[in-house]
């Protein structure tokens, strides 16, 4: 522990030599790199044969990070909270990429290969970035619904997980998620009827 | 999340209410509910008639986040809304007995050289059969884990550890046969099989059959002896558990799964399985606070004495000493790490107070307090039993500090720079509050000290006597002393010092350190330091250098210059002063206490934290001895030695002390003062570098909460705690509450201090690392501009001036400006690399940033160069190296 710790600490202290997020070989930081490496060679149709489902992606960086000894992260409901967050950024990043290409400009070919191979029931970009809006202004309705919505869909963590992360009872978290099922759906609808 | 994460008003709030009231009710008695609605309120019954429909239909969010980019591989099914746990567990679970396609309880299976006869139950990672052993011919308990679920020696070390379980032999220990792993069905399983014991559990059997008191001491006192049998050969059970100890038909009770426990369940703290589970949270309830800080190898056999004490507690009173069945696993580890037991007689009356005394003894936080082996609590449990007075001796009020000898430098070394600093600047404040209180009191004890030394000088006497007391002392303003503020009448007395004490240099020297003191303690540093200084220049002159009563009146200067950013001068006073009382002898007197306790708040300032230490432990040993009298200086100098623990790595032992700190300052103003939501802000800082985020916000948010009314809600302290609040937010991945939070905490310091100072800059740099990550890009590029131009101009902060414009380059890059943000991202790079080196995290964490950003755009060359300054060993460094070398070779 570097003696430059200290933070903003009052009355003459030396200023710090690392900043707010750097150095905390913490969670975020972590769980960001190695998603991102994940995530990106799949997206990149680097990684033939692998799926792109946000919760399997995010079980294998796990298992993948708790090999690693150096990691301190403290368990897999942890990971996979903060890894929820980082997955929607993750995702949605890609989903502007394409269709961004789409609108002119871009990788068009490999736009094409991927659209063939979709899965049945998936959600296409433009889709995605409306859930992501939509979730955003759910977000300033109520914080926590919110993040029950993410923890779930994207980071596929059960109900009591979810309750334990979040210190609520599982049934809130579940009438939180049937909740948000119902209006996230009516703010796409409207969206798409205003457009 | 509490409501007020809610952003908008309460219709949102109001519909969710009414929407969950009404989701699961017949078509007819909904309609009806919302008829009543519609009459008072139409449009919300409206939009909650339009969410009922909705509920019924198809959901976006019924749908995989993306279009999977797959040939051919299943997908795994969403869990369905409203189902029970088990359908939504990971397939992490898996029962080593559906991989073979047995029928569930696996009766008849075959797997090695056993019959599955039957399912005597589940443990946290395996199932637990009956089953015939073919070879000998016994019937036996197997326990079978899949070895894929282990880690990954485990499977391999059971073999060899078997070898030492078969040789625990004790009555009081379930016989261990055999260990390995096996074939099944292509699967390796890993497998221990024991001695069958058929009967109930410890707790349960104890209350069917109506056991006495005597007889659970007994029984307790015979696990001891079996517990300590295996100490003796070198094994630690690690688990010990009413559930893991089960009473035969004879009577006798048994031990199970020794030393396996710590091979079949993987590091407990992580075990994947049972998250959440109710049943695994209801055993942390017998682990010792080592085993549950993490420290899994500093575990030895007193863990196993902990367990075994609160068994014991249990067995008396019904409960284990700390409850924690039936919550969330983050609020029972705060429980168990913030909650005290309740004595055993206070649960159960008429429990003999030596049995309480070895109970409480047995269960002592820190290890070193208790037993040190389990043979040792047996022995007392017998004393106990046959009336016999027991070695162990209630805990008194003076408590002796020892030197911890386990360190736990991981996680704080890690983690939580800025958590850290708010413990620093918080308990720097805890500390000027506690001196700002000892100054109210000081005004008041400077009163009676005047008073006092009025009685012994006539002239000061007088002079006083006319300051405070007469209604206008030099008769000029006609204003009364009730108009007139002390400061007021200070200045005006105090210019008449010199003249009215010609002639008596004792007598002034008195004066004159009053004076200074209180003008100190109503903070007027610029009028205290002459009186200060004269006062001992005086004590010189009278008493000599050497005289105690001088060096009281150096320790007030020294304080002084402290206070006033001159610490370099301060310190050198300060040794000097605890140098000689300690040749003198004097380094028992209270006087050393309070000159230590300041001194160690200095060393803190200046880093020597080791020094400090050991200072401030001597200042609370003797405030300690000195009972009431000194109680107002006790909790700011155990305050301040966490501080000097804390900084040195011990965080487990730092945080030991924060807890004491604050129960002190509860002690001294009650639970609602301000200075003990202070402390409970400090330790949360520990819970926060230990990874406990939940808690930790929590925490965070009652101090916010307790503070905010109390200093006002744009106190710099309070903003620090909500700076706090937001690192703990963004750990846990919750962004937007990080945000709000830093924003908070911004607005909070910039209404105090100007958006420019550093206090300020710090947090507004944490909000705008957030905003990065929310992937806000115009927001973070402003802010991280306006914040460059902050620390530019300050001249002392170019290397993080640096950090914020590689940032806003970064945030240029992802709004497409790439030419531009690319540029300044390089640039800035070189620039902090120059000023700073690559070595810190700031600098690995920007060149890694670029790294990636060259390698997004195929630039390997350009990548490689920059991560030649990258430390291979880093772990956040790792994926992005791979990805290089994976680039550099396709």
């Amino acid at each position: 522990m570097t003696s430059g710790d200290e933070t903003g600490t009052r009355s003459g202290d030396a200023h710090p030599e690392s900043g707010p997020s750097d150095g905390r070989s913490g969670l975020f930081e972590a769980v960001y790199e190695e998603l991102r490496e994940v995530s990106r060679s799949v997206m990149a149709g680097e990684a033939p044969g692998h799926t792109l489902q946000p919760t399997v992606l995010v079980h294998e960086a796990f298992l993948r990070m708790s090999r690693e000894s150096s990691s301190s992260f403290a368990d897999e409901t942890h990971f996979k909270a903060v890894a929820a967050t980082v997955m929607r950024r993750v995702l949605i990043d890609h989903a502007r990429r394409r269709t961004a290409a789409k609108r002119g400009g871009g990788r068009v070919v490999r736009l094409e290969r991927m659209d063939v191979q979709g899965e049945e029931g998936g959600l296409l970009p433009e889709e995605l970035l409306a859930l992501d809006d939509a979730l955003r202004r759910l977000e300033s309705e109520s914080g926590r619904r919110g993040r029950v919505v993410e923890l779930r869909y994207f980071g596929g963590l059960t109900f009591e997980r979810i309750a334990g992360m979040l210190d609520v009872s599982v049934n809130t978290a579940k009438n939180d998620w049937r909740f948000a099922r119902a209006w996230l759906q009516r703010a796409l609808d409207e969206e798409a009827r205003d457009a | 999340m509490n409501g007020s994460d809610a952003g908008g008003g309460t219709d949102h709030e109001q519909a969710a209410e009414w929407f969950i009231a009404l989701v699961d009710l017949s078509e007819e008695e909904r309609r009806r509910r919302l008829d009543g609605l519609r009459a008072s309120d139409p449009e919300l019954a409206e939009e909650v008639a339009a969410l009922l429909r909705l509920d019924a239909g198809a959901s976006v969010l019924d749908r995989q986040p993306s279009a999977g980019w797959v040939s051919g591989t299943a997908s795994e099914p969403m869990a369905r809304v409203g189902s029970g746990s088990a359908a939504d567990e990971r397939p992490d679970t898996l029962d080593p007995s559906s991989a073979g396609g047995a029928e569930n309880d696996g009766r008849g299976r075959r797997i090695g050289g056993f019959e599955l006869v039957g399912t005597l139950g589940r443990g946290g990672m395996g199932v637990v059969y009956r089953a015939k052993q073919t070879n000998p011919q016994r019937l036996v308990a197997l326990k079978l884990v899949r070895s894929s679920l282990l880690a990954p020696d485990a499977a391999r070390r059971l073999r060899f550890e078997a070898d030492v379980l078969a040789r625990l032999k004790h009555p009081g220990i379930a016989q261990i046969y055999d260990a390995g792993s096996l074939d099944d069905g292509g699967v390796e399983v890993s497998y221990f099989a024991m001695e069958l014991v058929e009967g109930q559990t410890l707790v349960k059997h104890a209350t069917s059959h109506e056991w006495s008191t005597a007889d659970r001491v007994r029984a307790v006192a015979f696990v001891c002896d079996a517990v300590h049998h295996a100490h003796q050969r070198g094994v630690i059970h690690r688990d010990l558990k009413p559930a893991n100890i089960v009473v035969g038909e004879d009577g006798r009770p048994r031990v199970l799964d020794f030393g396996v426990a710590r091979l079949l369940e993987p590091d407990v703290q992580v075990t994947t399985a049972a998250y959440g589970d109710a049943a695994f949270v209801g055993t942390l309830a017998y682990m010792s606070p080592e085993q549950l800080s993490g420290d899994a190898d500093s575990i030895d056999t007193r863990a196993d004495v902990y367990a075994l004490g609160a068994v014991l507690y249990e067995l008396l009173t019904g409960r284990p000493p700390v409850r924690v069945e039936g919550m969330p696993l983050t609020r029972a580890l705060e429980a168990l790490r913030a909650e005290r037991a309740p004595r055993p007689g206070q649960l159960a009356p008429g429990v003999d107070r030596d049995l309480e005394t070895v109970t409480m003894k047995a269960i002592e936080r820190d290890a070193d307090r208790r037993y040190d082996s389990a043979a040792e609590l047996g022995a007392e449990l017998r004393r106990v039993l046959a009336l016999e007075p027991v070695h162990a001796r209630p805990a008194t009020a003076a408590y002796r500090l020892n030197r911890f000898a386990r360190r736990n430098p991981g996680l704080c070394a890690a983690l939580g720079v800025a958590a850290v600093a708010g413990a620093i600047a918080i308990a720097g404040v805890a500390y000027g509050f506690a001196q700002s209180l000892e100054r109210v009191e000081t005004l008041e004890a400077a009163n009676a000290e005047i008073a006092a030394e009025a009685e012994r000088a006539d002239a000061v006497n007088e002079f006083l006597r006319r300051m405070l007391v007469s209604a206008d002392p030099l008769g000029e303003t006609g204003r009364g002393r009730a108009d007139m503020t002390v400061v007021e009448m200070l200045d005006r007395e105090s210019g008449q010092i010199a003249d009215a004490f010609a002639g008596s240099p004792a007598s002034e020297a008195s004066v004159r350190s009053t004076i200074g003191n209180v003008y100190l303690s109503l903070g007027r540093h610029d009028r205290a330091e002459p009186h200060l200084r004269r006062a001992v220049e005086l004590h010189e002159a009278v008493w000599g250098d050497a005289s105690a009563d001088t060096d009281r009146a150096r320790r007030d200067l020294a304080v002084l210059l402290s206070e006033t950013d001159r610490a370099e001068e301060a310190m050198p006073i300060f040794r000097e002063i605890v140098n000689r009382q300690r040749a003198e002898g004097r380094a028992d007197d209270v006087e050393h206490a309070v000159t230590a306790a300041r001194f160690g708040v200095v060393l803190i300032g200046a880093g020597e934290y080791a020094e400090a230490e050991e200072l401030l432990r001597r200042a609370v040993e003797i405030f300690e001895g000195a009972g009431a009298s000194r109680a107002d200086a006790l909790p700011a100098a155990l305050n301040n030695l966490a501080r000097s623990i804390n900084s040195q790595g011990e965080s487990a032992a730092a945080e030991r002390m924060y807890e004491r700190a604050r129960d002190a300052f509860a002690a001294l103003h009650g639970a609602d003062h301000p200075s003990v939501a202070i402390a409970d802000n400090n330790v949360a800082t520990l819970k926060h570098a230990r990874g406990e985020y939940a808690g930790a916000a929590r925490s965070y948010r009652n101090v916010i909460a307790t503070l905010g009314p109390l200093m006002g809600e744009d106190h710099p302290t309070v903003a620090t705690v909500r700076h706090n609040l937001g690192f703990a937010l963004f750990d846990m991945g919750d962004l937007p509450g990080a945000l709000r939070a830093f924003e908070q905490a911004t607005a909070a310091y910039t209404a105090t201090y100007g958006p420019e100072h550093p206090e300020t800059l710090t947090t507004r740099e944490a909000g705008a690392d957030t905003l990065l990550a929310l992937g806000e890009n115009e927001r973070a590029a402003a802010e991280f501009g306006a914040i460059a131009e902050s620390q530019l101009a300050r001249n002392i902060d170019d290397a993080r001036a640096q950090r914020s414009r590689f940032y806003r380059g970064m945030a240029l890059v992802g709004l497409g400006e790439s030419d531009e943000g690319e540029r300044l991202m390089i640039d800035a790079a070189e620039r902090y690399v120059e000023l700073t080196g690559a070595g810190t995290a700031t600098g690995q964490k920007l060149l890694r940033d670029l790294t990636r950003h060259h390698l997004d755009r195929g630039r390997v060359t350009a990548a490689a160069a920059v991560a030649a300054d990258l430390d291979p060993n880093g772990a956040a460094n790792r994926a992005v190296l791979e990805r290089l070398s994976a680039a550099s070779c396709g």
